[in-house]
C-alpha cells in the first residue's frame, strides 16, 4: 500500500510537472505558474515518499495546542472551496462560449 | 403549418446527404417543410454538404456538443416561426418514414412534446448499450420525476408552445433528459410514439454506451446544482 501511494504520487507528479513545463515552453503558461505547480507537486511527492513529515507536522502542531486532524480538516475545506470556485468559473466560461458560438452561428440565418 | 426538421451534425459527411435527401417532401397537414442543419464544428465536409442540401445550414465555430447544436436548432425554429420542430439524428439511425406519425399528436394538439421511442432488441444492439439506455431512463426519472421508455431518443417533435416555453442549458447528450425535465416543469404534455431504428455498424458506433451514462450522470448532477439562467 505504501509503495502504491508513492508510485501514484510520483506518476501524477511527473505528469503534472511535465505538462506544466511543456505549456511553459509553448508560452501557454507563465514562469510563475510553472514554478508554483512544480513546487506544489514536489511537496506532494516528498510527503508521499517521506510520510514521516506528516508525523513531524503533527508533533509540531500538538506543541502549539493544535492537532493534525484540524490541519487536515482545514486543508480539505480549502481544497473543496478551490474545486467549487473552479467549477463555477469553468461553468460560466462554458456558458459564455456556448452563447458566443450560437450567436455567431445564428448570424448566418439573416442571409436566409 | 410550418415544420422545421432540425439535424444536429458533427462529422457526419458519410450519412448527412442521405439523411437530408430521405426526408419527406410532403406531409399531410403541413404546408412547408424546412430542413435545418446545425454543423457543430465539424472538421470534415459536413458543413459544405449541409449548405448544398439543406434549406438552412448554420455552423458552430467550435464543437460544443449535440445539446448546443440542438439548442441552436430550436432557436432557428423559433426565428423562422415554425409551428412544429422535429429533431432527427444525422447518423441515419432514424427512419424518416416515422416523421408523420411523430408529428401527428402535435398536429392534433394532443401533445406538446413527442418522443420517438426506439425498440431495443438484443439481436441488434449490444447488451451494454441496452442497459445504458435503461440506466438513463432511471436517472431521468430520479432527476426529473418523469419515467419514459426512451429518454435518450434523438427523434423528438415539439409544438410551438413547447419551443417557446422550454429553456435549455445542456451542451451534450444530457439535453435529452433536460428536455423531459423542462416539459414536466412547464407542464407540457409528453407522449411517446414507437419508431423503427436503422441499425448499421456506423450508427451503432455513434450511439450511446454505458460509459456515456456515467458522463451524462455527472453532467446532470452539475446541471441540477447550477443556477438556472
Amino acid at each position: 500500500m505504501n509503495i502504491l501511494t508513492k508510485f501514484i504520487a510520483l506518476l501524477f507528479g511527473f505528469i503534472v510537472i511535465s505538462k506544466t513545463y511543456t505549456d511553459y515552453k509553448k508560452k501557454q503558461e507563465s514562469l510563475v505558474m510553472f514554478l508554483l505547480w512544480t513546487i506544489i507537486w514536489l511537496t506532494i511527492i516528498t510527503v508521499a515518499v517521506y510520510p514521516i513529515i506528516i508525523d513531524e507536522i503533527g508533533n509540531f502542531l500538538s506543541k502549539t495546542g493544535s492537532n493534525v486532524n484540524n490541519f487536515i480538516g482545514v486543508a480539505l475545506v480549502f481544497l473543496f472551496f478551490i474545486t467549487y470556485r473552479l467549477y463555477i468559473k469553468s461553468n460560466r466560461t462554458e456558458q459564455k462560449i456556448n452563447k458566443l458560438v450560437t450567436q455567431i452561428g445564428l448570424k448566418d440565418l439573416k442571409r436566409w | 403549418m410550418r415544420l422545421a426538421i432540425i439535424i444536429p451534425a458533427y462529422n457526419e459527411e458519410n450519412t448527412l446527404e442521405k439523411v437530408i435527401l430521405s426526408l419527406p417532401k410532403k406531409i399531410k397537414g403541413i404546408n412547408e417543410i424546412n430542413t435545418v442543419v446545425i454543423d457543430d464544428g465539424s472538421s470534415d465536409r459536413t458543413y459544405s454538404i449541409a449548405k448544398n442540401k439543406a434549406d438552412i445550414a448554420l455552423h458552430h465555430l467550435v464543437n460544443l456538443g449535440v445539446g448546443s447544436a440542438t439548442r441552436t436548432g430550436i432557436e432557428v425554429a423559433k426565428k423562422i416561426n415554425a409551428d412544429i420542430a422535429l429533431t432527427i439524428d444525422a447518423d441515419g439511425q432514424h427512419n424518416p418514414k416515422d416523421i408523420p406519425s411523430l408529428i401527428e399528436p402535435v398536429l392534433k394538439k394532443e401533445a406538446d412534446i413527442v418522443i420517438g421511442t426506439r425498440t431495443f432488441q438484443a439481436k441488434d444492439m449490444p447488451l451494454t448499450r441496452i442497459f445504458g439506455n435503461f440506466l438513463m431512463n432511471i436517472l431521468t426519472w430520479i432527476f426529473y420525476g418523469k419515467m419514459v421508455n426512451d429518454s435518450q431518443s434523438g427523434m423528438k417533435a415539439f409544438s410551438k408552445d413547447a419551443l417557446k416555453k422550454i429553456s435549455l442549458n445542456s451542451s451534450g447528450y444530457e439535453i435529452c433528459s433536460e428536455i423531459i425535465g423542462e416539459a414536466k416543469n412547464k407542464q407540457l404534455k409528453i407522449t411517446e410514439v414507437r419508431i423503427s431504428t436503422i441499425y448499421t455498424d456506423y450508427s451503432k458506433k455513434k450511439g450511446q454506451n454505458i460509459l456515456n451514462s456515467i458522463n451524462i450522470l455527472t453532467k446532470l448532477l452539475l446541471l441540477k446544482i447550477s443556477p438556472k439562467k
